[in-house]
């Protein structure tokens, strides 16, 4: 299990040993336990891929998930029901404050070009350039700042290495793309250039792909309630929802702008709501845990969120000032930031049981 | 933090480079040592070899020594991390003199003159006696050796008890009744070979956990734990007796009666070496089957199973600790312990023997050469033989010898209550969390005039109410001798120096002797543990404990060494007591003692139905002063919790993990957090110890066994009830 070293500002990971293995040595931990209860042993890869059941027992997440290489030898006379104890305990997840503002931001900035696009293609004759430099300035802000998530920022750049393997590599190279061509988008909008439809579309069709890699990122098996197509519903509406808000509080007038939002808030409304119900009827223990999380302690929270979407509908429905599009835009954010905080704290990871007692007060 | 490392360009590879080493391999180059010091565990009685790694002064590492004939090259989480309780924040570093309310920092010579002239005072104005001394389990057996003197001889009271009376009292106590002396007889090899292994109210995988593996090492046991909880090591058993709480005796009782009424004793062995069989017999009548299965709750076939496995065993072992001890019938169990012994020859050879499996790394060594409930080297105060020769030997008059015991640990605590002891000395132990019925404690220690607490730690709960703090070397700081509970005699070394200005308590008590005007009287020539060791050799040469033989060189040479070892001894192998049928009553035999079985002084009822057992987990030790300080321990098991039947959580309405208070016609321990689990059966709930934030000793009852003055920790009437509904 990879370990996060907040000194060095790295992660590390179990590496077996590997070198007092080459000298014929056991590793650390096994020469350590008292009583002998670890092992190590050479794996047959491909018998393994066959036949990995013996990485399965009471308390620990499936061996289908990673396929997981620790054989566990269980007690002849286990109880046929034994499992984990800490099922009635469960934990806050970390809300990732970074992460946040970057996805919440960056689903905004890919919105609001949406609706730029379309503004522009219908030939709009308006000032279109200081809302397409807003967007594209908080698209930069998030990116900019999300490497301040990172325990070593000095390599962000990094990030980009692994995108034949990695969403969070695609997501950084998908983003950075979008935000390069809209910089262009929103300069030919200055200089009133021509091919802009083009260049729009391209602008939304790459940040489309960007909140696309956001949510593949999260949708990993130890993270049952981010493993669903919700998030990608979840993402999407933010950007439905947020985008065309932020446009109309410089051109309240067009009405089809406030429809979208109320598309994007109907959307969020009835992803959420969906994702709350598939959550409580789920076999699986961590996202019936999840449920539980925002049924429980984070119900308010919860409740809070869904409102603020009723009322933005409501708001959004009805032509108003452009003080009271502002006041929606303020809201909604608020809002989503509020979703996405809930999207990280109320998740529960699929991990081995904790000890009884509350390990995590003193970690 | 840098910018550097903020940016994420300083990512502190030094310190955690890795580096090859010839006695670690391959590992993280900060913790490979540049010496190795061996030494014994400063933790449990177990008595297990440890190397210290030693870098920069500081100890980084501890290891287990492959051949040493205790651990076989294996350690418990705590021994693992041993190194780590010695460089802590909340270690004692200076003496602390209480001014005007204030603990402040004073020299050496100002605390120890102060702390003379405040006991001199009182003992002037309120009478010898009324200076009192707790001591413990945990100093090396030369500074036990030295402090009796000190105490009895040179300040002159016998109210001085230690730790030890809290632990294994009944231990002792029982031993005497049966035997004739102290002295667990068997040795941990009887483990790995007994074909029957009995232990009661014992939970070695959680307590002695390195004594496990003697269990696992034999081929053919059969292995019977009785024990109200299904404890870790219940659930190693073959047969698991879940007998009511405090029972243990009638169990007993019964299984002799069936033993009897079998004819699977051995009668020889009665009649050539006990007296009492009987009055035994006659005794045993009543303790049928029907009538112990009614008060131990077993079934008959049960308690037939276990005395048939026991008295048809070639070779039966029975080990047990605080489950017996911790009960104001403790010493009469442990007695009825030695009948099944006695009854069946199952003693004094390989596999076969009653011990009692110790607490403290050196609660023998105070229980032989301390001066507290005996004289050194278990004389007996009352024994005009023991007087004489004692005398003779420190070359004093007989007169200063005490003709009888002081109080016990609870007595001078009653004694403070009472204001007839004024003056105190806790050295190495933390009763503000370990003593039963806190408010007792709080309300003694409050009459005093003057308090003395000797500890390597503060604060700790005790030292807070201290008016003098004296800084102590502890584990790895200093050098002595520690005695396990299988009699083996293991060397304790210095790996680093005392912190601060910590000293070990021998120099201590040296400078303490100094300060009275008595150290050439007590300690003639003395310069070192060393000296104090060789003149406890000679006081305990002839002595059932007889470590005449072993020297520090000669524990250099072979390693640890059981007693007895007389001068020119030369078998290393393997001891047991009393293999000749020798014992140390007058008659030379061992007597059987008759004691009914009675229930435990409070019952449940009357708004507290519950019955509350107390005991520890594997992570912790005693008060958690050390191993609250180090991290992989503490994060395993940082908050004390109850355990509680799911049927009794069921009928009260509470949930697993909610915060339950603990409440006893005594006290409250407020919000601790619930475990619903089968470990207990319904009515009986269990709370860990080691807690100071959420003490269980508030709730638990001051009752005392009359012979050992062991408190009844193990059982006590309760309420749980959800935190904040009342009050």
């Amino acid at each position: 299990v990879p370990q996060y070293n907040p000194e060095r500002g790295v992660v590390g990971k179990c590496d077996m040993c590997h070198n007092r293995l080459e000298d014929d040595m056991a590793p650390a931990c096994v020469s350590a336990c008292p009583e002998g209860a670890i092992q190590i042993e050479i794996v047959n890869i491909a018998e393994w891929r066959q036949d990995y059941l013996s990485a399965n027992a009471p308390g620990l997440p499936s061996a289908d998930d990673s396929i997981s290489t620790t054989r566990v030898t269980l007690p002849d006379n286990l109880l046929p029901d034994t499992g984990r104890v800490d099922t009635h305990r469960i934990p806050l997840e970390h809300p990732h404050w970074p992460l946040v503002f970057v996805l919440v931001l960056t689903q905004l900035s890919v919105g609001a070009f949406a609706v730029l696009w379309l503004l522009d293609a219908l030939n709009h004759k308006m000032g279109l350039f200081p809302l397409a430099f807003a967007s594209l300035g908080l698209a930069a802000v998030a990116l900019g700042a999300a490497p301040l998530h990172l325990g070593r920022p000095a390599f962000a750049w990094r990030a980009i290495k692994g995108l034949r393997r990695s969403w969070l590599s695609r997501e950084v190279f998908a983003l950075s793309v979008f935000a390069g061509i809209a910089g262009g988008f929103a300069g030919m909008l200055f200089l009133d250039l021509p091919g802009r439809p083009v260049a729009g579309f391209l602008t939304v069709v790459t940040g489309a792909i960007g909140v696309l890699c956001s949510a593949k990122l999260y949708m990993v098996p130890a993270r049952p309630a981010w493993n669903s197509r919700y998030t990608v519903a979840e993402f999407f509406s933010t950007a439905l929802l947020l985008g065309p808000l932020f446009v109309r509080v410089m051109s309240p007038d067009q009405a089809w702008i406030g429809w979208m939002a109320v598309g994007g808030a109907a959307s969020q409304l009835i992803t959420q709501t969906l994702k709350f119900l598939w959550m409580t009827q789920s076999d699986l223990f961590e996202l019936r845990a999840s449920s539980l999380l925002l049924s429980g302690p984070l119900r308010r929270h919860l409740l809070l969120r869904l409102g603020v979407l009723v009322a933005i509908i409501a708001a959004s429905i009805m032509p108003g000032s452009q003080a009271m599009a502002a006041a929606a835009l303020v809201l909604a954010f608020a809002g989503e930031i509020l979703g996405r905080w809930l999207f990280f704290v109320s998740v529960v990871p699929k991990n081995i049981a904790a000890a009884f007692t509350t390990a995590g007060r003193a970690a | 933090v840098s910018l550097l490392s903020l940016l994420g360009f300083d990512t502190k590879q030094e310190d955690y480079a890795y580096a090859r080493d010839d006695s670690t391999g391959f590992t993280s180059a900060r913790k490979i040592p540049e010496k190795w010091v061996s030494t014994t565990c400063g933790y449990c009685s177990v008595g297990c070899g440890i190397d210290v790694g030693v870098k920069d002064g500081k100890a980084i590492a501890s290891r287990p020594q492959a051949l040493h004939p205790v651990n076989r090259g294996k350690l418990c989480p705590k021994g693992l991390s041993e190194h780590y309780i010695i460089d802590t924040e909340n270690r004692a570093k200076y003496p602390l003199l209480r001014k005007n309310g204030k603990l402040l920092r004073v020299d050496w010579d100002e605390a120890l003159g102060t702390m003379v002239e405040k006991f001199r005072g009182i003992q002037k104005k309120y009478g010898p006696q009324a200076l009192g001394v707790l001591s413990t389990g945990q100093l090396v057996t030369e500074e036990f050796y030295t402090l009796g003197k000190l105490i009895q001889l040179g300040f002159g009271t016998t109210n001085y008890d230690g730790n030890t009376t809290l632990c294994m009292a009944s231990a002792v106590s029982g031993y005497k009744l049966s035997f004739g002396s102290d002295g667990p007889p068997g040795a941990y090899e009887d483990i790995e070979k007994a074909d029957v292994v009995f232990l009661i109210g014992a939970n070695l995988a959680d307590n002695h956990p390195i004594l496990c593996q003697y269990i696992e090492a034999n081929p053919h046991k059969t292995v019977i734990v009785a024990d109200p909880r299904v404890t870790k090591t219940a659930m190693l058993a073959d047969l698991h007796l879940p007998l009511k709480p405090r029972t243990d005796l009638a169990l007993l009782h019964g299984i002799a009666h069936i033993l009897v009424a079998q004819n699977m004793v051995d009668r020889e062995y009665i009649a050539r070496h006990t007296s009492g069989f009987d009055q035994m017999v006659e005794f045993l009548k009543d303790y049928t089957p029907e009538k112990v299965s009614a008060i131990t709750g077993l079934s008959q076939d049960l308690i037939y199973k276990t005395a048939f496995l026991y008295g048809r065993a070639k070779a039966g072992f029975i080990g047990w600790t605080m489950g017996v001890n911790h009960s104001t019938q403790g010493a009469v169990t442990v007695s009825a312990i030695c009948n099944l012994a006695l009854l069946t020859g199952q003693i004094g050879r390989t596999g076969a023997g009653p011990l009692s499996i110790t607490g403290q790394c050196n609660a023998m060594g105070t229980r032989e050469a301390g001066f507290t409930s005996g004289m050194p080297g278990y004389r007996k105060f009352d024994n005009p033989t023991d007087r004489a020769e004692l005398a003779a030997m420190w070359g004093i008059d007989e007169a200063r010898l005490p003709m009888k015991r002081g109080l016990a640990y609870p007595d001078i605590v009653e004694a403070t209550v009472a204001n007839k002891i004024k003056g105190l000395w806790i050295i190495a132990t933390n009763p503000l969390v370990s003593y039963p019925n806190q408010d007792t404690l709080r309300q003694g220690l409050s009459n005093l005039d003057f308090l003395v607490v000797q500890d390597g730690y503060h604060p700790t709960p005790t030292t807070e109410l201290a008016d003098l703090v004296l800084p102590a070397a502890i584990w790895g700081e200093k050098e002595g001798t520690y005695t396990n509970t299988e009699r083996r005699v293991s060397k304790v070394n210095q790996a680093v120096e005392p912190i601060g200005e910590a000293r070990s308590d021998f120099d201590i008590f040296m400078a303490v002797a100094e300060k009275l005007g008595l150290r050439d009287e007590l300690y003639p020539g003395w310069r070192s543990v060393e000296d104090a060791f060789n003149e406890w050799r000679k006081i305990s040469k002839g002595r059932l404990c007889d470590y005449s033989g072993i020297s520090y060189p000669l524990l250099a040479e072979k390693g640890a060494i059981q007693w007895p070892f007389p001068e020119g001894s030369t078998d290393f192998g393997p001891s047991r007591l009393y293999g000749d049928g020798h014992y140390e009553h007058a008659d030379g035999r061992a007597k059987f003692v008759c004691e009914e079985w009675k229930p435990f002084p409070e019952q449940p009822g009357m708004g507290y139905p519950l019955i509350l057992n107390t005991g520890r987990t594997v992570e912790h030790w005693h008060t958690r002063t050390k191993t609250k300080e180090v991290p992989i321990l503490e994060r395993l098991s940082p908050v004390a919790w109850l355990e509680m039947n799911p049927r009794d959580a069921n009928q009260l309405g509470l949930r697993t993990h909610e915060p339950v208070d603990v409440v006893s016609r005594r006290g409250r321990v407020k919000r601790v957090e619930l475990r619903l689990t089968e470990i207990v059966a319904p009515g009986q709930v269990f709370m860990p110890f080691h807690y100071f934030e959420t003490n269980v000793n508030e709730v638990t009852q001051g009752a005392f066994d009359p012979i050992s003055r062991e408190p009844n920790y193990k059982q006590c009437a309760v309420r749980v009830e959800r935190s904040g509904a009342t009050q």
